[in-house]
């Protein structure tokens, strides 16, 4: 069985020390930062990058993938017991989590998101480990035609499953790509779109825009506010009853499924699947009218979703080389930092690196399970840091990560600069995520479809022809033509208000 | 002048105007790179068709927004957004030279001034214990080639 050695490889490399180590140091980073408002993973993972750089490349991305998944063990923490989101994709948990804990239910509520999570954890695991290595093999078969229609795909699947206007994201996308293709390109020697500037030979780089985007804009724009006072509800025992875990059984699994078909779509990832996950439970459930008062389905499901949709969207990253959302487009700038080119042949070349990462994920879980529950005074303290010290803290983790890629200043400032449209691009209706996915995605589809325009003798028809671009073209356009259809629409904003 | 007015209020045409503004910078960076033709593209080729769609569709947008009413206009603060920036810009211009400890002094100064949460007299201690954790955790912890003080 070649599942059962890939897994052994796996378990082998994730249980070396060191990796075991910044499994941990990554889950514990990942808890905090999910515990306190104001950061998120995405920034986070990117200040981290130039650090991870004198890591061996497996360790560094583990570390990264664990700060990753912890961050959603600890958004769910904060959302059960203050009504604050930590992350994005804990705004589901909130409504009911925060009720259960109102009416003393609080400790069953985390017991349960820990649980669901974890047992989501394991599922969306193995089916890495079972589906990887047939997308990779498919993968495999790809030219340079059909990587350019893959990555449209994405980009238009990233789109269509995002809140917001589409036709702003496409604008983001563009700008974004157009950032992404600065310095020098691979077929001429003289950089380009650099405007003289010999530091940016190399091109602007990634972990400057991240921090930019996730780090400085959302500082600025979380100063505008009063910070809310926070107020836990005090825990109550940990242990659900026998009743609760029978009612949440049916939801865990229900949400597993979801949040692992979810993560996997480009666009997608944990977000989507929490909202999505808690919108079924509310459908299918006789007595709808408890959601938002108190129902352990509530919480059971979208933990459960989202943290199998955080672990199933490393799935387009590793097997076919596409970022399918901003965490995944922050793992392939890991990993090319390191040399590692995502796509197909990671599973071939970096065996070792593959099958540890998915191990390591499994084993990251089991220790958010303990690191969590136990614990839960502690995050709860931490929380109480408050916004006035956490923030200027945050900017000096923003300044000295971004310094320290390639200890020059332009960096910073182009951090600042990132930032700043950032800022504007809120004010204005922007959304960051699609221009960090064209940020990342440009080059490559640049450089594949002036390949594949090559090999056609500069005949476009050839994205048509070949079966396989066909059929990801035609999904594209079935995805945009959906959007356009009022019903589908609805749906696309009902999902993503439910909870609110 | 008082339609150019109403026109600056609504967050769509400025929306346009932003990415107007984008698209000719973009068209200014690309300048006359060679564009080569559709079977050998040049490294011009990409940018300028990216260039010019973001004109275009901020020419859209403007069009667009100019109609459309919505009345909702974005409040820029900007005592965050320029006290923020000023922190990360002092930090950068002054580490090479001056040094990691002055540097984040600095910032860190800088940075409890972009909002009226902060609390002054705890300033001295998170700038104390940022500097404590830039100098011994992050430079000497993890190595980084950061000068300490200044050379």
């Amino acid at each position: 069985m070649d599942l059962i050695q890939n897994i052994s490889l796996g378990l082998q490399v994730a249980a070396d020390p060191q990796n075991l180590l910044f499994c941990f140091v990554g889950v514990l980073l990942g808890t905090l930062i999910g515990v306190l408002p104001g950061i998120g993973a995405v920034a986070t993972m990117a200040m981290l990058l130039p650090i991870t750089f004198h890591l061996p490349p497996a360790t560094s991305l583990i570390m990264l993938a664990g700060i990753y998944y912890g961050a959603q063990y600890g958004g769910s923490t904060t959302a059960i017991l203050v009504n604050l989101p930590g992350e994005a994709n804990s705004v589901a948990t909130t409504l009911d989590g925060y009720a259960m804990a109102r009416n003393g239910r609080g400790g069953a509520a985390l017991a349960i998101a820990a649980i669901g999570s974890f047992f989501a954890g394991t599922v969306a695991t193995l089916l890495i480990a079972m589906f990887g290595p047939g997308m990779a093999a498919l993968a495999l078969k790809f030219g340079p035609v059909e990587y350019f229609s893959l990555m449209l795909l994405g980009l238009v699947c990233s789109i269509v499953l995002a809140s917001g206007s589409l036709f702003k994201a496409v604008v983001m996308i563009a700008f974004g790509m157009f950032l992404g293709l600065a310095g020098t390109d691979a077929n001429s020697p003289l950089p380009r779109l650099t405007f003289g500037v010999m530091e940016l030979t190399e091109g602007i780089d990634f972990v400057a825009v991240a921090v930019g985007l996730f780090g400085l804009t959302e500082i600025m724009l979380n100063l505008e506010s009063k910070p809310r006072e926070v107020q836990a509800v005090p825990l109550s025992e940990l242990f659900p009853t026998r009743e609760e875990l029978r009612a949440s059984a049916g939801p865990i699994l229900r949400g597993t499924l979801l949040g692992s078909v979810l993560g996997v779509l480009p666009g997608g990832g944990a977000l989507l699947a929490s909202f999505g996950a808690y919108a079924l439970e509310k459908k299918i459930s006789k007595t709808p009218e408890r959601f938002g008062k108190g129902a352990i389905e509530g919480v059971a499901a979208p933990e459960s979703a989202n943290n199998a949709g955080a672990q199933t969207s490393f799935v387009p990253l590793l097997t076919l080389g596409v970022p399918s959302n901003a965490i995944m487009a922050v793992m392939a700038g890991a990993m090319t930092i390191q040399g590692v080119i995502p796509g197909p042949q990671v599973m071939i070349e970096h065996a070792t690196l593959f099958w540890g990462m998915i191990a390591s994920m499994w084993i990251g879980n089991l220790m958010l399970v303990v690191l969590n529950l136990p614990l839960v005074g502690l995050w709860v303290k931490l929380l109480q840091v408050p916004y006035r010290l956490l923030f200027p803290a945050i900017v000096f983790f923003c300044a000295i990560g971004v310094y320290s890629i390639n200890n020059r200043a332009l960096d910073v400032y182009l951090a600042v600069g990132v930032g700043l449209l950032g800022y504007l691009m809120v004010k204005l209706g922007f959304e960051g995520t699609p221009l960090v996915l064209g940020f990342i995605l440009g080059p490559m589809m640049e450089e594949n479809f002036k390949r594949a325009m090559l090999l056609s003798g500069g005949d476009a028809m050839t994205f048509v022809q070949r079966p396989i671009s066909a059929g990801l073209l035609l999904a594209a356009v079935v995805a945009l033509a959906l959007m356009t259809m009022p019903s589908f629409k609805r749906a696309r904003a009902e999902a993503m208000q439910e909870p609110a | 002048m008082d339609l150019l007015r109403t026109l600056f209020q609504r967050n769509e045409f400025l929306a346009g105007l932003f990415v107007l503004l984008l698209g000719t910078v973009c068209l200014l960076a690309v300048g006359d790179l060679e564009i080569g033709n559709a079977i050998e593209m040049g490294p011009g080729y990409v940018p300028r068709a990216l260039a010019w769609f973001l004109v275009a569709s901020g020419v859209g947008l403007c069009l667009t927004g100019a109609r459309h009413a919505v009345p909702a206009r974005a409040q820029i603060r900007w005592r965050p957004v320029v006290m923020v920036s000023l922190s990360v810009l002092v930090f950068g211009a002054t580490i090479d030279r001056w040094g990691i400890v002055i540097a984040v002094l600095l910032s860190t100064v800088l940075a409890t001034l972009a909002s009226n949460i902060s609390r002054h007299r705890e300033t001295p201690w998170l700038c104390l214990l940022l500097v404590l954790l830039a100098s011994i955790g992050f430079v000497k912890g993890l190595g980084l080639a950061i000068p300490i003080w200044p050379r």
